[in-house]
């Protein structure tokens, strides 16, 4: 039912475009903020990293999760979220190849006599 | 001529506990014997100045941390109880010089990072969408260009957010040894990589929206 009202207001304030309709966009922030279950999309960032970690107790899990249905603005958020940190550990997995061979004789040697010579 | 015995026979202990180390540590690494030490010790440091590279984005930052990282792991090789792979303890080791060495550059300015976090309207909403395309991140860093665009803005990224990306995300530690190793409370720590994420994904936002061609 919550669900449904919300959907309900938000359909009338589709797009929340401030620019087109001030009024509709402010209707559907005061759902978001005012109706049971909602959270605004400053609280949804604030969850984001524990909803990510699977660290996000069950309760807000589902207004998390509800607040995401909703907002297609949090849907990309979380969507570019994850890939920032996939893309991060992709670019570094793949220097697990073969090791840079730019290692400096003079390092090499400083190494080994700095162990012979203590 | 006690003094001048005494101290020869320190010095040669120590001559001799080096070597020591070293050559434990080397047969640890895989070295086939004592002429192998050389090479073992090339690719341990090569190794050691990719990890410290990722931290202090400067190669010949990396090569001076990954020597100072092997000296200490050499003396150390007493203290390593086996627990781990060895290649992990250098790792961590590694992980530890470099960090220090961005302690000891501390005077460097701290770029503030929150133009890049998001904003908020007057009603409660995201300020600025993203637009994100539906490639994989493996099909995004195949396209020209993209592995450098992605590095750039790792590494534009503030020092001491660019450490907790890379020690959770790539060195997937907890939050507790980052906590540890930064000497911050486990909440600052969570937080530091929320901002760091959150900036990386902002940084990020034209390549993630970019069509597929």
């Amino acid at each position: 039912m919550k669900m449904f009202l919300a959907r309900m207001v938000l359909k009338l304030a589709r797009g929340h475009d401030l620019e087109r309709s001030p009024g509709k966009h402010r209707l559907a922030g005061w759902v978001f903020r005012r109706f049971p279950g909602m959270i605004t999309c400053g609280q949804f960032e604030a969850f984001l990293i524990d909803y990510h970690e699977g660290d996000l107790p069950q309760a807000q899990r589902e207004d998390f999760e509800r607040h995401m249905k909703l907002c297609g603005r949090c849907r990309n958020s979380v969507e570019g979220y994850r890939k920032a940190i996939e893309l991060n550990r992709q670019l570094f997995a793949g220097q697990d190849g073969p090791l840079p061979e730019d290692v400096p004789d003079q390092v090499v040697a400083a190494v080994i006599s700095a162990m012979n010579a203590r | 001529m006690w003094l001048f015995r005494s101290l020869a026979r320190v010095l040669q202990r120590a001559e001799t506990e080096g070597a020591t180390a070293l050559s434990g540590l080397a047969e640890a690494l895989g070295a086939a014997g004592p002429g192998d030490q050389e090479r073992v010790v090339r690719e341990a440091l090569a190794r050691m100045a990719r990890v410290a590279e990722r931290y202090v984005g400067d190669r010949d930052d990396a090569l001076d941390c990954a020597q100072e990282a092997l000296i200490l792991a050499i003396r150390k090789f007493d203290q390593f109880e086996g627990r781990a792979r060895v290649t992990s303890w250098l790792h961590r080791i590694a992980v530890n010089c470099a960090l220090g060495h961005l302690r000891r550059q501390g005077s460097r300015e701290e770029v503030p990072i929150d133009d890049l976090l998001p904003s908020f309207d007057s009603a409660g909403f995201l300020d600025n969408g993203f637009l994100v395309n539906d490639l994989s991140a493996h099909e995004i860093l195949e396209r020209d260009d993209a592995r450098r665009q992605v590095m750039g803005a790792i590494r534009s990224l503030p020092d001491n957010h660019r450490t907790v990306l890379l020690m959770r995300d790539i060195e997937e530690m907890s939050y507790r040894d980052i906590a540890e190793a930064l000497s911050l409370k486990e909440n600052a720590v969570k937080v530091r990589l929320h901002r760091a994420r959150s900036a990386l994904r902002q940084l990020l936002a034209p390549i993630l929206a970019e069509e597929r061609t």
